[in-house]
């Protein structure tokens, strides 16, 4: 029988106001598993109620928990088999389900699985159980797996080092547990807690707290091990640096809150930390150098070729300058490569397609406006998507490439290591390279910031990064523009993003944010390995075809709806869907903007509406550029010419023969002027309105300056 | 110094765990630890070793938890 049950030091853990657990469930003790993931603790949770368990909701989440009936010594225990987790420290639900059972009064002991092949996380965690105070038994598994790689865990000097008993078992044969049984048993009449204690000797425990075991950790569970607990209940001497238990223990709340400030991932001073954290680590590496000593020692530094390489690659005067060579690399694979399956794509579906197309439809009365609805409208919106999949497949791929191997981790520690040298917070820096990619999911990134300014200051900033969106723009002004230098066009644009981001910050930091302080990062680098491509296929697939399915509605909608404007006339008498479009409501609205441009060298109607339309999606803006020019009427109808040249003639116009230094301004506005307006509705939910519009009227005031620079820079300099 | 901060002050120069665990002479495991340690704390943060193995990576990402930097313009990490 088991009693007396839980005599001693867990019952002082309780507390005054709490119920005497042997008051509430005096015949059916609570049993928790409790252990990092995958150390065997389902497998062991079945091994141990075999078909007497079910499936409950821990209390007040949605964290589903197996509960079962585990007879011990005769007796039917509630035996829980918590989520795996690293620490108690919780940073998800699960991790708070598992931290607060194991803090839970109602829970009379813990059966703590060791990982013997991971024996420094499982350590740690079992340090943190030693604070909760509740009584402990040690599972020792993942023995064989420790052997095979060299590793052997003394049981005898494992449990005198704990101070609590210590079972090797193997859950998927059984063996083991029939001593882990009587183990139970016996600590649920004399319950034992885990002692911090360090130095050479616990003096709080005994060799014989071993269950059945010698040396070595072989499981043997022949024999009915013979159980002698003489585990000293009481608390450890003070002068062994002991911990006593920690009632209340806190648990961090998880991240998902909606409260603001429970969302703060750190204190104000990040590397404050409570002497508990210190005292479990200096216990851990203590058990360890104890436990390891018959281990071949590994102490001594030996330079591994990861270890050279990194030195180059985060060296700080070569480390940047890679990184710009590894991004130049980047965007000239992508041009030269992808040009040419653009150039194809877009022939198939502009022309193969739109002329079969205009053959099958009828071209009298009302089919010629339904044939210019979805030949120039609705075709030339899927031609603009198709024609940037292989674009975009392979930025995919390469960025995929450069994370798999280890490389763009190197690069954000770079960059964060420069970010900070210049004043800005070098936790920014990971919402900002997600920036590159699409401005959207970097603002939901700004989150992981503890600071709400340090979050505004930096949601500022995204928009200023070059997202995907906007290279589609780069890609064809610049091969239209600089067909021999495109690749490094589209370089200097994403350096020109940088630089904005770094004097937007600075600007902002000695302004508007004065007030906010920089907050000490640390990136902890993963190492090198060879990149997994099967994976990256398959995800780079999946991104692939979102793109086409979700841009790809937008952006044939926002053209189809363009079409349309165009196909209103407000002057000149015409009738719908035959007017020219200068003409059209389209046109009209456009040439209102189109003055204001002109200083920038892209006062023309063309460029204003595809700007106009940017504000929706910037992929849209080359496919109203396409649209604009394919419904323009030509100067030469005998050479109506194809987007190119209509292009380079728009621009060589309205720029007075500078189409270059017009089209080099475009391009800095299309790259400053202003966020989707996806991005600037989540700007809006995250910051509110005034920040959102002032981030939209500096964004539109950098843009005309700087494109108004670059084209009379440019012109003046022939 | 304590495990904590010399580990803290290792990855700080750019090693990685294991690099840091043969600069301390420490157990690997221990380094992996005391960076979860600081991870939790907010101090630091952990890159992923690998681009999303599973497809469902980026959608499955919570707003407080960063993206993957591969999911870096995939529509499907839009939250």
């Amino acid at each position: 029988m088991l009693e007396p049950r839980l005599a001693g030091r867990r019952v002082e853990r309780r507390g005054a106001d709490g119920p005497r657990r042997d008051e509430r469930r005096a015949d059916e003790p609570r049993i928790v598993l409790v252990g990092n993931p995958n150390v065997g603790k389902s497998t062991l949770f079945n091994a141990l109620t075999g078909a007497r368990q079910r499936v409950v909701n821990a209390p007040g989440t949605t964290v589903e928990l197996q509960e079962g009936r585990w007879r011990v010594g005769g007796v039917p225990c509630r035996l829980v088999d918590l989520p795996g987790t690293y620490s108690l420290d919780a940073r998800s639900p699960d991790e708070q389900v598992a931290a607060q059972a194991v803090h839970d009064e109602g829970t009379d002991l813990a059966v703590l699985l060791v990982d013997a092949a991971g024996l420094a996380r499982s350590l740690v965690l079992a340090g943190q159980v030693a604070l909760s105070g509740v009584p402990v038994v040690v599972a020792l598994t993942m023995s064989d797996v420790a052997r095979s790689r060299g590793l052997t865990v003394p049981v005898e000097t494992l449990a005198t080092r704990l101070g609590v008993p210590v079972v090797a078992l193997d859950p998927r044969t059984g063996a083991g547990l029939a001593a882990l049984a009587s183990a139970v048993e016996q600590a649920l009449t004399h319950p034992s807690t885990l002692t911090l204690a360090t130095g050479d000797r616990p003096d709080t425990a005994t060799a014989d707290l071993t269950v059945g075991h010698t040396a070595d950790p072989a499981v043997d569970d022949t024999a009915d091990p013979t159980v002698d607990h003489t585990v000293d209940p009481a608390p450890a001497r003070a002068d062994d640096h002991d911990l006593e238990p920690t009632p209340d223990h806190a648990v961090r709340p998880a991240h998902a809150g909606a409260d603001e400030h429970a969302l703060d991932p750190a204190p104000e001073h990040a590397e404050d930390h409570d002497d508990d954290a210190e005292r479990v680590f200096a216990w851990v590496a203590d058990v360890l150098r104890v436990v390891q000593s018959g281990t071949p020692a590994t102490a001594r530094p030996v330079r591994t070729w990861s270890d050279r390489v990194d030195r180059v690659l985060l060296d700080a005067r070569a480390g940047i300058p890679v990184l710009l060579v590894v991004m130049w690399g980047l965007f000239q694979l992508a041009t030269t490569v992808a040009a040419p399956l653009m150039d194809a794509i877009d022939a198939v579906v502009n022309g193969t397609v739109a002329d079969a197309l205009r053959d099958v439809l009828p071209s009298s009365g009302p089919w010629r406006w339904v044939e210019g609805l979805l030949v120039d409208g609705a075709l030339a919106g899927v031609g603009t998507v198709l024609s940037f999949v292989p674009l975009l497949a392979l930025v995919f791929v390469a960025v995929a490439l450069l994370e798999d191997c280890g490389y763009l981790a190197r690069a954000a520690f770079v960059a964060d290591r420069a970010m900070r040298a210049i004043g800005l917070d070098g936790r920014a820096v990971l919402p900002l390279v997600v920036g590159f990619g699409c401005n959207l999911p970097a603002l939901a990134a700004t989150r992981t910031l503890p600071h709400a300014r340090q979050r505004l200051l930096t949601g500022l900033l995204i928009p200023f990064t070059s997202c995907t969106a906007r290279l589609t723009v780069y890609v064809l002004l610049a091969s239209v523009f600089f067909p021999q230098h495109a690749g490094t066009v589209i370089f200097v644009m994403y350096l020109a993003s940088a630089a904005l981001v770094v004097l937007g910050g600075l600007a902002l930091r000695r302004t508007l944010f004065r007030d906010v302080r920089r907050e000490p990062l640390v990136l902890a680098l993963p190492a090198y390995q060879r990149p997994a491509l099967r994976p990256i296929a398959l995800s780079v697939g999946v991104r692939v075809l979102a793109f086409a399915r979700k841009a790809g509605v937008i952006i044939v909608g926002t053209l189809t709806v363009v079409w349309l404007l165009m196909a209103v006339p407000v002057t000149g008498g015409h009738a719908v869907a035959d007017v020219p479009v200068e003409d059209s409501l389209y046109g009209r609205a456009a040439e209102t903007i189109a003055p204001v441009l002109g200083p920038a060298g892209f006062g023309t109607w063309e460029a204003a509406a595809a700007l106009a339309t940017g504000f929706v999606a910037k992929e849209v803006v080359v496919g109203s550029l396409a649209q604009t020019a394919a419904v323009a009427e030509p100067e030469d109808p005998a050479d109506p010419g194809d987007l190119a040249d209509r292009l380079r003639a728009t621009f060589d116009a309205s720029s007075g023969g500078h189409a270059g230094a017009a089209a080099a301004g475009f391009l800095w506005f299309v790259l400053a002027y202003s966020p989707c307006l996806a991005t600037l509705a989540e700007q809006r939910r995250l910051f509110g309105l005034r920040w959102t519009l002032l981030g939209v009227g500096v964004g539109l005031s950098v843009a005309w300056v700087g494109a108004v620079l670059v084209f009379q820079t440019g012109r003046l300099l022939g | 110094m304590s495990v904590l901060d010399d580990v803290l002050r290792v990855t700080r120069t750019g090693a990685t765990p294991a690099a840091a665990a043969r600069t301390l002479g420490v157990d690997e495991g221990l380094v992996l630890a005391a960076l979860d340690h600081w991870e939790r704390r907010g101090t630091l943060t952990r890159p992923p070793a690998r681009a999303d193995s599973s497809c469902s990576t980026c959608v499955a990402t919570t707003p407080d938890v960063p993206l993957p930097l591969a999911c870096t313009g995939c529509p499907l990490a839009r939250r």
